[in-house]
């Protein structure tokens, strides 16, 4: 284990605040797969996770100097950062017409998941085709959730953020997240049902 | 308390956000209705399998770029400065810093701001003061333009 991965997310910040680039790269390669879990969710394309992922990292580096941890915690701030830059992307004109004209992401699944995410414990094949029937309906179900409520529920189960860092991320209040995850299980539940 | 209500409730147990008296009344709950209880095992069951699932990244060697972007990117020169200080600062003691500062330069040119020196005023440069009225000068003046 390296010096830095032993180091906390406020230490690392500290010393990529002293001008020390060897610190923010820590806190890219231990934050990369959740900013782009987050920009995949929103924007639905990989290429657009991929520069949402850049353009939030740029902007954290940049930005440094204004972050506050007495606020919030490091990954809420960039998850913040990452929220809204995915929305912008998702808003602006030049996708509206992209996808008008049907030139984005040709023959791209919209989600991925990873092939066998199910623990280490040998599976038999009857049970491993069950799951992945299970993680195929869930993906479906998924991409049918809106935005808000898909990004509530997979900064919950996936990042494991607090509702009240939810809300920070989201820039709502913490009655709404409460919302948007209760009625995105909801749906799920409904549509898996079917 | 509707079921919806109790339902809502189970999202808040499953996340862990509910307390712990609250968590009681529910759990007692649950154990007398069916419904409730089929709805937190849906709930809880979910919440499993979305926490195992895994949005790959493809091989793209995404932190690599990230990273060689930054080592390129000169920081904002205040980078690094604590500027939580300024929002401290009540709004109104910086606007009348402000003021004070635009205060000081009032009837100054830019040139005599930057040098802290005073300028002659610009009509003295255009005519000489010899003591004559306006209406003099601008007699005298006719006269010079009609003699040439």
């Amino acid at each position: 284990m390296g010096l830095f991965e032993t180091l906390s997310d406020q230490e690392l910040v500290t010393g990529s605040k002293g001008g020390s680039e060897q610190y923010f790269s820590a806190l890219v390669d231990r934050h990369t797969t959740s900013v782009y879990r987050v920009a995949r969710s929103i924007t639905g394309s990989h290429e657009e996770a991929e520069d949402v992922v850049q353009e939030t990292f740029l902007r954290a580096f940049k930005n440094l100097g204004m972050f506050d941890e007495s606020k919030s915690a490091f990954k809420t701030w960039l998850l913040t950062i990452a929220r809204n830059q995915s929305v912008n992307i998702v808003s602006s004109v030049k996708r509206k017409a992209l996808i008008f004209f049907g030139d984005r992401d040709k023959g791209e699944p919209e989600l991925e998941f990873s092939s066998n995410p199910i623990s280490q414990e040998p599976q038999d094949a009857e049970t491993m085709l069950s799951i992945k029937q299970q993680f195929q309906m869930m993906e479906k179900a998924l991409k049918k959730l809106p935005e808000r409520q898909r990004t509530a529920l997979l900064l919950k189960s996936q990042e494991n953020l607090s509702y009240d860092e939810i809300a920070s991320v989201m820039d709502v209040s913490v009655s709404s997240v409460e919302s948007l995850i209760f009625r995105a299980r909801k749906k799920i539940i409904g549509l898996m049902e079917r | 308390m509707r079921h919806v209500d109790y339902q809502k409730r189970i999202s808040l147990l499953v996340d862990g956000e509910l307390n712990e008296a609250s968590a009681g009344d529910l759990l007692a709950h649950l154990t007398e209705c069916p419904d409730c209880m089929r709805v937190y095992e849906q709930m809880a069951s979910l919440n499993n399998t979305l926490a195992k699932v895994t949005i790959s990244i493809p091989e793209s060697h995404l932190a690599a770029r990230v990273k060689a972007l930054i080592s390129g990117e000169p920081k904002e020169p205040w980078a690094g400065w604590n500027l939580s200080i300024l929002k401290q600062v009540p709004i109104w003691a910086l606007i009348a810093i402000l003021a004070i500062g635009v205060g000081d330069m009032a009837g100054k040119t830019l040139t005599e701001a930057l040098n802290n020196e005073e300028a002659p005023p610009r009509l003295d440069t255009l005519l000489q003061d010899n003591g004559e009225s306006l209406s003099e000068i601008m007699i005298n003046f006719g006269q010079g333009e009609n003699s040439q």
